[in-house]
């Protein structure tokens, strides 16, 4: 019983393993370049007053205050 | 019967999802040469040459459908293809060439589809897929071997295994380097494996498979099982980054296997130190001290087989003749002589350095990570054979060279990448520039996933 527990365990995982390779050997690329962290100059400036949601603005003390 | 079918149906089964895609071919192979269904088969396939059918195949597929981005030319395959070159030359003066060609035929191969598999496992999918199918086929020995000493103690000299007799996975030097050899990359594959889900119970899974596979090596009571283990797991804890909780667990797992194991097992280890009295110990060392004193008189070594020529006196003054060397470096001394020494270790040599650096550059990137876990279980594998190959003579045993194989596919992939990375550095290749233009291949492999595009 054991030996055909070993069997069976072994082929099934193996032929599983194998299928699904296949699948993604043909739909995945073969070789993934890491992506690069982004230059610099293209770094997204972070939120400055002109983005910030007018309802979320906040509104400098001398102003509120007219 | 049943069994017989089964086995049949899986082998034809590689077969066909081969003609999809060749590199199953190779897999197909590896899982032949491992799990030996000719050998556990009662009928069809224990009739056929499965291994020379899948490897033709695999071959053949290669060449007419695969034969795409081939690897570099690396060292590594130099030193594989000048060995099999020179084992091949020893043969001219070989001193037993009847069983000296007998091992020349399927030691050949096994170092030859060696230099093979780098050009077809190139991928890091088919890289995984080479890995879990070494894994698992050799799991059909150890899983029920493993059950086996876990319920009765397993002895030394019991076959627990699937195949009988007393050579290849039945002698308990063999199995148990293997399984030894199999847990790292178990681990590796539990921790990286994107062919199996990701979920926790594979992840268990795959420490209950390098569970088993240490079970059956402590469970063949072979002395160089105890010792392939010491080192196994002194080169893991130098390769981890949670060095104190893979000490505490090791350092817990040790008291375990102190009070676990048979009084059987402890006496049966404790003759390491009576190498002097111990015969086969002591055998071991005059057979070595034989062969030294033969590679000084015949520095090229005596072919294959030369074991057979030996003769060691006993201090009781009986007279051995032909025993074997027990040992992959006095195998290669012997056989090979010097220069089959010298290729081997350099091979093993700069394989092992190859992937250090390697490990050390794919640290860097997080997406390279599972680049540098494999190389470490790969290390960690081979430093195994290097040490408990030391007291058995598997020199030319298949596994050893998959892992040779799977070394040279891994580095490859490393410097492919690199490669794709520093093209992304410079002007737009030409195959970016027209997505439509180059070969298939081209097109459909070498798109680099998530490359950042400018704003």
């Amino acid at each position: 019983v054991l030996d055909l527990t070993g069997i069976l365990f072994s082929t099934l995982m193996m032929l599983f393993v194998v299928i699904r390779a296949v699948r993604f050997d043909a739909t995945r690329p073969w070789f993934e370049v890491p992506a690069r962290p982004p230059a610099p100059e293209t770094v997204a400036p972070t939120p400055g007053p002109q983005d910030v949601p007018p309802g979320d603005a906040i509104i400098p003390w001398r102003e509120r205050r007219g | 019967m049943l069994r017989s079918l089964w086995l049949l149906l899986v082998y034809l089964t590689l077969v066909g999802l081969g003609i999809a895609a060749p590199f199953v071919l190779t897999l197909g192979y590896v899982w032949v040469d491992t799990f030996q269904p000719q050998n556990v088969a009662y009928v069809i396939l224990n009739q056929v040459p499965v291994a020379m059918v899948m490897g033709g195949a695999a071959v053949i597929g290669y060449f007419i459908l695969d034969r795409r981005s081939p690897p570099r030319f690396t060292l590594a395959s130099a030193l594989q293809l000048l060995l099999a070159l020179w084992v091949t030359l020893t043969m001219v003066w070989a001193e037993a060439p009847v069983p000296g060609w007998e091992k020349w035929n399927w030691a050949f191969k096994s170092i030859m589809f060696s230099a093979f598999i780098p050009l077809v496992i190139r991928s890091r999918v088919q890289i995984e897929a080479f890995a879990q199918t070494y894994v698992f086929s050799l799991a059909a020995n150890f899983v029920p071997f493993g059950a086996k000493t876990l319920i009765s103690g397993g002895g030394y000299g019991q076959n627990l295994g699937l195949l009988t007799g007393n050579s290849g996975l039945a002698e308990g030097g063999l199995l148990s380097t293997l399984c030894l050899m199999a847990v790292p990359l178990a681990l590796f594959l539990g921790r990286h494996g994107q062919l199996l889900p990701k979920t926790k119970p594979v992840r268990l899974a795959y420490f209950g498979i390098a569970g088993l596979a240490v079970v059956t090596a402590l469970g063949t009571f072979e002395r160089s099982a105890l010792i392939g283990l010491v080192i196994l797991a002194m080169y893991m804890l130098s390769r981890s980054r949670h060095k104190l909780r893979l000490g505490l667990l090791l350092g817990v797992f040790a008291l375990a296997l102190v009070y676990v194991m048979s009084s059987r097992w402890t006496e049966r280890i404790s003759t390491i130190g009576d190498y002097a009295e111990e015969s086969s110990a002591l055998v071991r060392i005059l057979v070595w001290r034989w062969t030294f004193n033969y590679a000084v008189s015949h520095p090229l070594g005596g072919g294959f087989a030369a074991y057979l020529i030996d003769s060691v006196e006993l201090p009781d003054g009986t007279v051995e003749f032909g025993r074997a060397f027990h040992s992959i470096y006095f195998e290669l001394l012997g056989e090979q002589g010097w220069i089959g020494l010298g290729l081997f270790c350099l091979l093993s040599g700069s394989t092992l350095l190859g992937l250090r650096r390697m490990a050390r550059r794919a640290r860097k990137v997080p997406e390279m990570a599972w680049c540098a876990d494999m190389s470490d279980a790969l290390q960690s594998a081979l430093m195994v054979f290097l040490t408990a190959g030391a007291f058995v003579g598997i020199a030319f045993q298949p596994m050893f060279w998959y892992f040779i194989a799977m070394s040279i596919s891994l580095r490859e992939y490393v410097h492919r990448v690199e490669q794709l990375q520093a093209q992304g550095d410079g002007p737009v290749p030409w195959r970016e520039r027209h997505p439509a233009g180059g070969t298939a291949w081209q097109r459909d492999r070498l798109q680099p996933a998530a490359r950042p595009r400018p704003p």
